[in-house]
């Protein structure tokens, strides 16, 4: 029953997540690429509450200014010229929340949509060797074989060695989502291959298939509604994983970069042992991964049973 | 045994040759090349690029560079940094070394505590060290090792008790990601093996203690964890790489990626292959392992 709740929890905390970053129009204050180099390097600041109201800090006077709320557009914010950042701002004045949340857009979609099309060419692969012919299963798994013959993150860096370095955010977004995809099916597809074996030898399935049943029908009906539960824990493992990849690649100038934003751009700081010693917070979006990854990893336990 | 192991060698050997065949095929469907930045430099003539690509062998097809180079490296020749102009071997090497020794040290430090935590929580289920075991696993699992890796950086940064570049402080970092895929791993083997049928029958025949974790259990449970032996050493060295590159470990790490910015083809070809192989030889020492520990592998079917 707990573990039920927390599950739910779980969930919910996601689809919290998911719908904030998408809704990063309106919750973030400023855009991801305002720039206010008259306020560089803030640090975080907490609204306060005084005579009634909630009030902030001017990011350059700090003169106390109150918050609008539901103004110009946007959730809350400072009545310019006054400048408020919640989570601080970087080196060229921009503000830290919003970019989280713009950055999160682009790391937890191309996390979401990497691990689908992964969990996808996975199932259908492992899903093909057990059912199809013996030469298709010798091809997909020695296929297979050639993704695993490499750590994954080699694997992903040796491939994104070979790609343009000088391309635009949406172009790396795509690639990305692309390749994380193509070179993470083998080991989804190994496991549904064996559990598919396996069920194949299940007694309905073999009277199904006596009462003249395709293949493609007994995946489709038999396989698919049985895998369920471990397709769901398989993609519950797989997103935070092409999320540290996401945030790997940019952190090291190979995935997302500037003008665009993910969390592994705003990353890049942590190379930089100076920086982050004066501005910690400026290592903020390692933060957010942990709630993420406990939702992910709840997530999993729960389906898994 | 030799025969299966030959089999293995083979097998290893053939899956290196494919990787490498993708590895030129890729580069040469890539756009540009290590020269492309001299060539948007307008005061680098580009009949010496020429020159130098063609001293380089680039301007030849990809097919008889791969075959050049496939003849070279039988003969331990596997060509040249563009970027550092000396051949990739003479560069690679001390890294590798570094890059090994971090990598096994925190490898071996995961599992002897991992089996040591296992041990003590099977020893006693529900005891104080199963639940501290759980939920380290669980609190160690969701914390990224960017978040070990930004905290460690930044203490020291400010207070100087750990050196950036230094030893420690990249072990401190990759160490802790290492133990939870492990002792999960442990533990399950551990508990499964200790509640089998078979351990229950050598309880009712009054075997207990040691003889009956040395004899009946701990080598039930090492089937699984033995597989995972060269795995998780694949899994270090892909960690290992951010975990060098953030905290300055001059290992391939740092050395991989600025190769990969730099176009310099070569070593990123070595390094893909070079990771290929360890991680070919982790399984490979896995397998022998099995096979000289479990009779069921040896008795054809």
């Amino acid at each position: 029953m707990r573990a039920r709740a927390g599950w739910k929890l779980a969930a919910g905390v996601l689809a919290g997540m998911y719908a904030a970053v998408l809704g990063a129009g309106y919750l973030a204050p400023y855009d991801a690429t305002e720039q206010h180099r008259e306020a560089p390097l803030r640090a975080p600041a907490a609204m306060q509450f005084e005579r009634g109201r909630l009030v902030v800090a001017d990011a350059i006077s700090g003169r106390k200014v109150a918050v609008h709320w539901f103004s110009g557009g946007h959730l809350f914010g400072a009545e310019a010229p006054a400048l408020y950042f919640p989570l601080g701002s970087d080196e060229f004045g921009r503000d830290q929340f919003s970019r989280i949340l713009y950055g999160g857009r682009i790391s937890l979609m191309a996390a979401l949509l990497g691990a689908m099309v992964s969990l996808g060419l996975g199932l259908a692969a492992g899903l093909m060797s057990a059912l199809g012919p013996v030469w298709l299963d010798a091809v997909l798994m020695r296929l297979g074989e050639v993704c695993l013959a490499l750590p994954w993150l080699y694997l992903l860096l040796g491939v994104r060695a070979f790609l343009p370095l000088d391309l635009s955010p949406e172009a790396v977004f795509v690639v990305f989502v692309v390749l994380a995809g193509m070179l993470g099916w083998a080991r989804p597809a190994r496991l549904f291959r064996g559990l598919g074996l396996s069920l194949k030898q299940a007694g309905y399935v073999e009277a199904s298939r006596g009462f003249g049943a395709s293949r493609w029908y007994v995946a489709r009906r038999h396989m698919l509604s049985e895998l369920r539960g471990v397709v769901g824990t398989q993609g519950a493992l797989l997103v935070p994983q092409f999320l540290l990849a996401e945030v790997t690649l940019s952190l090291f100038g190979l995935g997302i970069n500037e003008p665009g934003v993910s969390w592994g751009t705003m990353l890049d700081v942590v190379r930089q042992p100076a920086m982050l010693a004066m501005n910690p917070w400026l290592a903020m979006p390692v933060l957010v991964l942990v709630p993420v990854f406990l939702c992910f990893q709840v997530c999993a336990d729960a389906m898994a049973r | 045994m030799i025969r299966f192991l030959a089999g293995r060698v083979a097998q290893a050997v053939l899956l290196l040759i494919v990787v490498s065949a993708g590895v030129f095929a890729l580069a040469a469907l890539a756009p540009g090349d290590y020269f492309a930045a001299l060539r948007s430099d307008p005061r680098v003539d580009p009949a010496a690029i020429e020159t130098l690509r063609t001293r380089y062998g680039l301007d030849r097809p990809v097919e008889v560079r791969y075959g050049v180079w496939l003849a070279g490296a039988v003969r331990g020749d596997f060509g040249v940094s563009l970027a550092y102009n000396m051949p990739v071997t003479e560069l690679l090497a001390p890294r590798v070394g570094k890059s090994l020794a971090l990598a096994s040290a925190a490898w071996a430090l995961g599992w002897v505590s991992a089996l040591v935590l296992a041990l003590g929580a099977a020893l006693r289920p529900g005891g104080l060290i199963d639940k501290l075991t759980s939920w380290l696993v669980s609190t160690l699992l969701v914390l990224p090792e960017l978040l070990l890796a930004s905290v460690l950086v930044l203490v020291a940064a400010r207070t100087g008790i750990l050196r950036l570049g230094g030893f420690g402080l990249a072990l401190l970092t990759l160490a802790p990601g290492v133990v939870p895929v492990l002792l999960r791993h442990a533990r399950a083997a551990l508990k499964e093996a200790a509640e089998a049928t078979f351990v229950e029958a050598a309880r009712a025949r009054g075997i207990a203690g040691r003889r009956l974790w040395v004899m009946y259990i701990f080598p039930a449970a090492a089937n699984p964890l033995i597989s995972l032996f060269g795995m998780s050493f694949a899994g270090v060295l892909s960690a290992s790489l951010v975990v060098e590159a953030v905290t300055g470990w001059p290992g391939i790490g740092p050395l991989f990626l600025d190769s990969i910015a730099g176009r310099d083809f070569y070593v990123v070809t070595v390094v893909t292959l070079l990771m290929a192989a360890l991680l070919a030889a982790g399984n490979l020492a896995a397998d022998a392992m099995l096979y000289a520990l479990d009779p069921r592998l040896r008795t054809p079917q």
